[in-house]
């Protein structure tokens, strides 16, 4: 499904302009995944979450200066590059192989590795990613508060109080329920309509704009 | 007798006595000595016994019993002198006594007899007092062991060695209340390792050390010592009177053994570790109950205290937590300080958080702050007021209750989508929304459909090509592909001498090279080295290597025919060329 990162990103600066923290976090950290080097959606979110960060009393990063592109690239663009580096590697290790190039045989196989190297590492991270996504959704809570509390026949546990804009990961679901994952181990379950996937995010845009 | 042997015979008399006095023990001596006069119970004293004879032989002799001494042989060592032309033998040991009981020993002559000389030493007093602490009735009992129970102070009593010391800075105390014991230990021998205080636990007390021991240098009396010092609070949970203490220490000295034998470890002292118990008294300590008629809302704090309440937020939009933190801080027993109770004028969803406690040690006291946090989650827009916290605590020093009530605080609840942070404003105004659609993309960090294709179709390829290419390789290294191609070369190199219009002007050269490429090619299907070989030679070879016979003599008419057209006159070809081409087509079409 493909996103508009403006829809995304004017969703979410207008969330902000209100006050609607949780929904600003997750318009933006969309955005953010469709154009990653955008300024406007960097220093946006940024804002927000040092926002959400200052609610909850802990101090959170400087909001980044206009302008000043980083590079980051998009999950697809990571993609797109680990191809490249594969298809390049591949060509330069033909190359060496069928000595087309005698002279630079040796040039060809070190660019060959090299190219295949970075490309192979780059599938895995992103592949490693990708695994997590697709196990564990990134999620943004969007109430003001919610509780965490333990789950049907879990150890009784402390509850812990989440507020709007804090970036979890979702596990299981039980019910109306989904478990929620904060630093890769599971703290509580919270109702579902607690939480935004970022990946569903566009949805919400389609229906802001019919409301 | 001639004139040397007179002088001979003359030094050898002159000898006689000498070598006589050296056999006989002649001047016996002995002496003995006590390092100290007066020991306490338990404590070792250490006598040296120097025996000096003259000669080779020295007797032995025994340490005489003394009732009620413990006496161990510690070290023996002999030296011999030779002075003047008289030999001389000395011997000295050392011994260590203990008494296990106070009393006057007295320990009586050692004899030592050779012949008819004899010596002996003279009677020494050694006076064991007992611990001055146990005789005043201070310490408890051993424990029915039979052990004496350890002094507080060991050595000289007007002088110790060692001594212990336990002091409290108030016998009389309310509940909860600190009492600081100071346990002390004092030195003037050197010691293996700083002492390791034993705190006894107390019945009716909590106690928490007040940081490690303390070490410096005092003066005591007319005597430099090292003291060394551990302080501990105690917090008493009942009342009556309770005692505190003993304090059990053990120090292991260094105590130096006068070296017997200045030979013996290159004359360094020797020294033996000697660990000895020392226990302080006992303190009784008076515990009050705390006064009638605390204030409500008292928990049990204890101290010199004040509260501070904070709350992160005077404005929150509906469902965010406000939370109040209340903070204890002061001197006192903080762990057993309840926290005093916090409400909101409003019913409202309210979280606890366990108290921490963090204390330092300042000086004789402990210092901490107790710290709790209580999160209230309003619901509705309205004010929401977080009632007076009162705080009350009794203070020993003024011995009454004291109260700390902090102001109302009023936090404004504003709607669920005006939140406090839209009220106060975003710390940096965001960047404007975009008039402009896209860029566009997916969301799920999954790879796209093309990269897909391009990452698989490039390996795919490699993997293709990386295959062709072994294949290759594998090919041009077969022994039988290669003698295939070899015959194929040759063939058409015949192929084209036929063919050359040059070659057919001249037909004695051509049958020339037939002839030679015809010896290579049975060569190379014989796998042969013929070349440059006379043909009765070359022939012989491809037969021992296994060559046909009807093809040999096929080759062998060829090659004669080759030979006369070579050596002829020009004339017109007669095809000799031409079969020896088809015998090496023959050759490969053979292996084929």
């Amino acid at each position: 499904v493909s996103a508009d990162a403006s829809a995304l990103y004017n969703a979410g600066t207008a969330a902000l302009e209100q006050g609607d923290l949780g929904r600003a976090v997750a318009f933006l950290a969309a955005a953010r995944r469709v154009d990653p080097r955008a300024p406007d959606v960097r220093r946006n979110l940024a804002i927000a979450e040092r926002t959400v960060a200052s609610a909850r009393g802990e101090s959170a990063p400087t909001p980044p200066a206009a302008g000043g592109p980083a590079l980051a690239l998009s999950a697809a663009e990571g993609w797109w590059l680990a191809a490249l580096l594969l298809a390049l590697g591949a060509a330069a290790a033909i190359a060496g192989v069928w000595g087309l190039h005698r002279k630079r045989a040796r040039l060809l196989r070190v660019s060959a590795a090299a190219a295949l190297a970075a490309g192979a590492l780059i599938t895995l991270w992103l592949g490693a990613a990708a695994l997590l996504e697709r196990r564990h959704p990134e999620a943004v809570i969007v109430v003001a508060s919610v509780e965490a509390r333990r789950g049907v026949d879990e150890a009784p546990r402390t509850p812990i109080l989440m507020q709007a804009g804090e970036r979890v990961r979702i596990g299981r679901s039980h019910g109306g329920d989904v478990e929620v994952i904060l630093g890769g181990s599971p703290i509580g379950w919270v109702p579902r309509a607690a939480v935004w996937y970022v990946a569903d995010t566009p949805r919400y845009t389609a229906r802001l704009r019919s409301e | 007798v001639t004139g040397s042997a007179r002088v001979a015979v003359l030094a050898l008399l002159a000898l006689i006595p000498t070598a006589a006095a050296a056999a006989l023990p002649a001047g016996l001596a002995i002496e003995a000595s006590l390092d100290r006069q007066r020991v306490a119970v338990g404590q070792e004293a250490q006598v040296t016994v120097v025996a000096e004879a003259q000669g080779v032989a020295l007797p032995e002799f025994a340490f005489p019993p003394v009732p009620g001494l413990h006496v161990v042989r510690a070290a023996d060592s002999q030296n011999f002198s030779w002075v003047n032309g008289h030999l001389s033998r000395t011997s000295t040991s050392v011994f260590l006594m203990s008494a296990s009981a106070p009393g006057r020993y007295t320990i009586p002559p050692i004899r030592i007899a050779s012949g008819a000389a004899r010596a002996q030493t003279s009677p020494l007093v050694l006076e064991v007092g007992g611990a001055p602490s146990s005789s005043s009735g201070g310490l408890p009992p051993a424990g029915g062991s039979g052990e004496p129970p350890p002094s507080k102070v060991w050595g000289d009593e007007s002088l110790p060695e060692l001594f212990v010391r336990f002091v409290v800075d108030r016998r009389q105390v309310y509940w909860n209340q600190q009492v600081t014991a100071r346990f002390l230990f004092y030195t003037r021998e050197r010691l293996e390792e700083p002492p390791m205080w034993e705190i006894a636990e107390a019945a009716g007390f909590w106690k928490e050390p007040l940081g490690e021991m303390r070490r410096g240098r005092v003066r005591v009396g007319n005597a430099d010592y090292v003291a060394f010092e551990q302080d501990v609070a105690y917090f008493p949970t009942r009342t009556g009177k309770l005692k505190l203490g003993p304090g059990r220490v053990e120090a292991r000295v260094m105590r130096r053994v006068d070296a017997p034998d200045p030979w013996s470890f290159l004359g360094f002292p020797e020294t033996r570790v000697e660990t000895i118990p020392l226990q302080t008294e006992s303190a009784s300590i008076t515990v009050l109950p705390l006064p009638q008629g605390a204030l409500p809302g008292f928990r049990g704090a204890v101290g010199q205290l004040v509260m501070d309440v904070k709350v992160d937020r005077l404005a929150a939009r509906a469902g965010e937590p406000v939370t109040v933190t209340t903070v204890i801080r002061g001197e006192g027993n903080l762990n057993t300080a309840g926290d005093p109770d916090v409400a909101a004028s409003l019913s409202l969803r309210s979280f606890e958080s366990p108290a921490t406690v963090t204390s330092t040690v300042a000086g004789y006291k402990i210092r901490g702050e107790r710290r709790r946090d209580k999160a209230f989650v309003p619901e509705v827009p309205g004010r929401l007021s977080i009632l007076p916290i009162r705080f009350t605590w009794f203070d020993p020093e003024e011995r009454r209750y004291r109260t700390q009530v902090s102001d109302s605080i009023h936090v404004q609840v504003l709607p669920g989508g005006d939140s406090s942070a839209a009220a106060a404003g975003p710390p940096e105004p965001p960047a404007a929304p975009r008039r402009k659609s896209g860029p566009h993309g997916a969301l799920d960090l999954g790879p796209p459909a093309g990269a897909i294709a391009l990452g698989a179709g490039s390996i795919a390829a490699l993997a293709a090509a990386a295959a062709i290419a072994g294949a290759r390789r594998r090919a041009q290294l077969d022994p039988k592909r290669r003698r295939k191609d070899a015959l194929a070369r040759i063939e058409g190199e015949m192929a084209a001498l036929r063919a050359d219009d040059a070659a057919r002007a001249a037909p004695g050269a051509s049958a020339a090279r037939a002839a030679s490429l015809l010896t290579a090619a049975l060569g190379v299907r014989y796998a042969a080295d013929i070349e440059g070989r006379p043909r009765e030679d070359a022939l012989r070879i491809l037969r021992n290597a296994g060559a046909d016979a009807a093809i040999l003599e096929e080759a062998a008419r060829v090659l004669d025919e080759l030979e006369r057209l070579a050596f002829a006159p020009p004339g017109p070809d007669s095809g000799a060329i031409d079969r020896a081409r088809a015998l090496v087509r023959r050759l490969a079409e053979e292996k084929a």
